[in-house]
């Protein structure tokens, strides 16, 4: 082999690695181009991801996403080969010695005038260096790419995540489990300062699963299946079912039973076991104090009990059971707000994820309580859900401004309520005539219903009942 | 070593060559270099001339002086309407032999020569003009079933003239395509005339001398097909030809809007032959794009039919072959 060939076989290979690496090394800053501005693009998104999944495994997992096909897509073949020698043509001006040399080095002989095309050639490019003469040149992918990362790099810093549902910055779960320590917390100083024992071990459970989260330890799905579970459990161990307590006072109230509550322990250290009020014959001073305490006055004359004859044994017992009583509505009315809390967080939580695992528990509750109901043959009753006629009370929807809420009726006895009003009445005449509030209620009336949410079907009763009060009161005028 | 040597002397020789046809003839012929150029490569590459221009630009001068420096027998054919194909071709004539007998003996026409002028080509019938067919392709003349070989080197250089159509008859495509190379003879510059006025208004007359012979034209012929072609180049001339059809790889708008009918691989052997003439007259061992692309023109601009858009929009062949070579790229 001669010289000319040897040298131009090696310059050849060497400005082919030179290019070939060149190349490699510009498809790997296209799709690191691309990488990042996929991973920018997605960065709003991450809110939704789990807590591993963080900001920075994007553009890795792009990059290797994107890689092969681009590597695939643009293959170093022949024709990159040609690119590389007609560039070098046309540098040296070798009127395509190169090209023509390359080929003829690629057939076992040359004959006489390709002979001379190698001696050319080999003399033109005895002393390139290829990488001299074509220096790496940068696509705007590459000068893009550094600011590009910069700003990738300063959104990932800034924690750059909008919750995509209601707008807030952050993960979605920490907020929910954030929400839901502070919840917990509150809880708790409640429970504990009422004595509300069923409260405040499902206060302590939230707080317990709170903190898992904000931790990391558990996804969002895991959270909104733990909450959904706690819910079910609230439905197991409320302490007192609705209309079990022994409590008849009109007052039902939170407040109302809470100064019940206050009544109670007022008159129960008077009464304790070795105390002079715990004697037979109550002292005149506690029999005062009772007259000064309404609720329980009244509750013992519900009681049919006598206030004068009543004797200390009998008001303690009678004071333990009210407590009791009082401690156990108060119990259950707060894991009704804690279920309430519970439904509000998981329809919060991914919408659709939350309310389903919610539906979820609640459909395994009504399986086993229409197969233990229907065995009791009430599994046909009408209530809020099969088989359960009065013996859960209906939480109320979540009110929301400017929309329509709806609220299913149960059927049976309602439920009473009523507010107590302290302090006299003013014994005068109202100051504001009869007419004028007959007025007002059909001009009310009137707005309402010119109303979309009063049904088409009823407005006219409803008109006619608004008619029919001025009739009434005009008639009993007369 | 001696390879080499001999590789360079031929290039050497036939640069020569060259060289010493455009000194001579520009003794007689003012300017069209490159049409002196053109019609050589014609000449070494083994093809045929049509020469397309206005009367009085020289070109029956040009082909004259052609075949006056060459050494070669030359004739001269003025194509008439009552142009027979025996007028061109020869015909049996009836003689005695020596015996005393009555034979047909072949009587050779003007087509038996080393260089033809067919002049205002375009003037005789369509059956006339195809009395050149065989000849121009298979160089060989049959006449009362006997078939006579020409001689060679054989070049046919035809003239038409563009503008004057009234009794003219167009070239059926299967003759121009057998055509080399169309060229089309330019006006001459202010210089050029000045000159030409000199050289023909006064008493001084040019005297040629022969500077090449048959058997010269017929080594540089070899030569010219020993130049190598890398297959890239040879590529790029494929992709150019396909690009005047319609439905080839890579057309270009302006074809696809205004040929009717792309160039023959005729136009593709032009092309290449005349690549290599060129890369060899330049002294240079193997073909380069450029020199398939200072060929574009000669070779195909012929040999492609614009529809009648092209004619309404006034589209030539020549623009649609400059858009094929700005589109085209040399390397895919």
């Amino acid at each position: 082999m001669s010289d000319e060939r040897l040298i131009l076989q090696e310059r050849f290979s060497e400005l082919l690695r030179w290019e070939r690496l060149k190349r490699r090394e510009g498809i790997m800053v296209t799709v690191l181009f691309y990488s990042l501005l996929l991973s920018v693009s997605v960065l709003p998104a991450n809110a939704l991801l789990a807590p591993w999944a963080g900001a920075f495994y994007f553009p890795p997992l792009f990059f290797l996403i994107l890689a092969p096909g681009f590597f695939l897509r643009r293959p170093w073949g022949r024709r990159e080969s040609l690119r590389a020698l007609f560039l070098l043509d046309k540098t040296l001006r070798l009127e395509e010695r190169a090209i023509t040399a390359w080929e003829i080095l690629g057939c076992k002989e040359a004959k006489g005038a390709e002979q001379l095309v190698i001696q050319e050639a080999g003399e033109r490019l005895r002393g390139i260096d290829p990488r001299a003469l074509f220096k790496r040149e940068y696509s705007w992918h590459a000068i893009l790419t550094p600011p590009l990362f910069l700003v990738w790099l300063l959104l990932v810093w800034l924690d750059m995540g909008v919750h995509l549902e209601k707008g807030v910055p952050g993960s979605q779960s920490i907020s929910v489990a954030q929400r839901l320590k502070e919840f917990s917390r509150d809880l708790q100083e409640r429970a504990k300062s009422q004595g509300l024992n069923e409260s405040l071990k499902i206060a302590h459970a939230l707080e317990e699963l709170a903190e898992q989260n904000l931790k990391g330890e558990g996804s969002e799905k895991k959270l909104s299946g733990e909450l959904a579970g706690i819910f079910n459990r609230i439905e197991d161990t409320a302490p007192v079912k609705e209309g079990e307590s022994e409590l008849t006072l009109p007052s039902t109230t939170r407040e109302g039973l809470v100064d019940f509550k206050v009544e109670l322990e007022t008159l129960k250290p008077a009464l304790l076991p070795g105390s002079a009020g715990a004697e037979n014959k109550l002292e005149p001073e506690i029999r005062r104090r009772l007259a000064t305490l309404p609720r329980l006055k009244e509750e013992i004359e519900r009681s049919r009990l006598s206030i004068e004859k009543l004797e200390g044994k009998e008001l303690h017992g009678l004071l333990e059971r009210l407590e009791q009583g009082v401690i156990a509505e108060l119990d259950r009315r707060t894991l009704l707000e804690i279920k309430e809390f519970l439904a509000l967080l998981l329809e919060g939580i991914g919408g659709k994820e939350g309310r389903e695992a919610l539906q979820a528990q609640l459909q395994a509750e009504q399986g086993w309580l229409s197969e233990t109901e229907k065995a009791k043959g009430k599994g046909s009753l009408p209530g809020d859900r099969p088989g359960t006629k009065g013996e859960f009370s209906q939480t109320p929807p979540p009110f929301k401004a400017g929309a329509a809420t709806q609220l299913k009726g149960l059927l049976g006895e309602g439920k009473g309520s009523s507010l107590t009003w302290r302090g006299e009445a003013q014994g005068r005449e109202s100051q504001i005539s009869q007419e004028e509030i007959l007025a007002s209620y059909r001009r009310q009336a009137e707005e309402d219903l010119a109303s979309e949410r009063i049904p088409e079907g009823l407005k006219e009763t409803i008109k006619r009942y608004f008619l029919s009060l001025g009739l009434t009161e005009s008639k009993r005028g007369e | 070593m001696e390879v080499l040597t001999e590789v360079r002397e031929r290039m050497a020789r036939a640069g020569h060559a060259f060289e010493e046809v455009k000194t001579e003839i520009s003794r007689a012929v003012v300017g069209h270099e490159e049409l002196i150029e053109q019609l050589f490569i014609a000449l070494v590459c083994g093809g045929h001339c049509l020469l397309e221009g206005v009367p009085g630009l020289g070109k029956t001068l040009i082909v004259r002086s052609l075949g006056e420096i060459l050494n070669l027998t030359f004739s001269r054919i003025q194509f008439t309407p009552d142009l027979m194909p025996a007028d061109i071709t020869g015909t049996n004539v009836l003689t005695d032999d020596p015996s005393g007998r009555k034979i047909f003996e072949f009587q050779q026409g003007p087509v038996f020569a080393h260089i033809v002028l067919a002049d205002e080509i375009n003037r005789a019938t369509p059956k006339t003009q195809s009395a050149l067919l065989e000849a121009m392709q298979e160089q060989s003349v049959t006449v009362g079933g006997k078939a006579h070989r020409l001689e060679s080197p054989f070049m046919v250089l035809a003239t038409q003239n563009p503008i004057e159509m009234e009794g003219t008859y167009p070239l059926p495509e299967a003759q121009i395509d057998r055509f080399f190379f169309k060229l089309l003879v330019q006006y001459p510059s202010k210089e050029e005339l000045g000159r030409i006025a000199d050289l023909t208004t006064t008493s001084a007359s040019a005297s040629l001398r022969t500077v090449l012979d048959a058997d010269d034209v017929l080594t540089i012929r070899e030569w010219v097909r020993e130049v190598p072609i890398a297959d890239a180049v040879k590529d790029y001339a494929v992709r150019l030809v396909l690009a005047t059809h319609t439905a080839g790889d890579g057309s270009v708008p302006l074809t696809q809007k205004f040929i009717l009918y792309g160039s023959s691989p005729r136009g593709l052997q032009s092309l290449i032959l005349a690549a290599k003439a060129r890369s060899l007259l330049s002294a240079r061992p193997n073909v380069s794009f450029e020199d398939i692309r200072s060929v574009v023109l000669p070779g195909l601009g012929h040999r492609i039919i614009l529809n009648l858009e092209a004619d309404a929009e006034g589209i030539s062949p020549e623009k649609v072959l400059a858009e094929v070579l700005e589109r085209v790229p040399e390397v895919l």
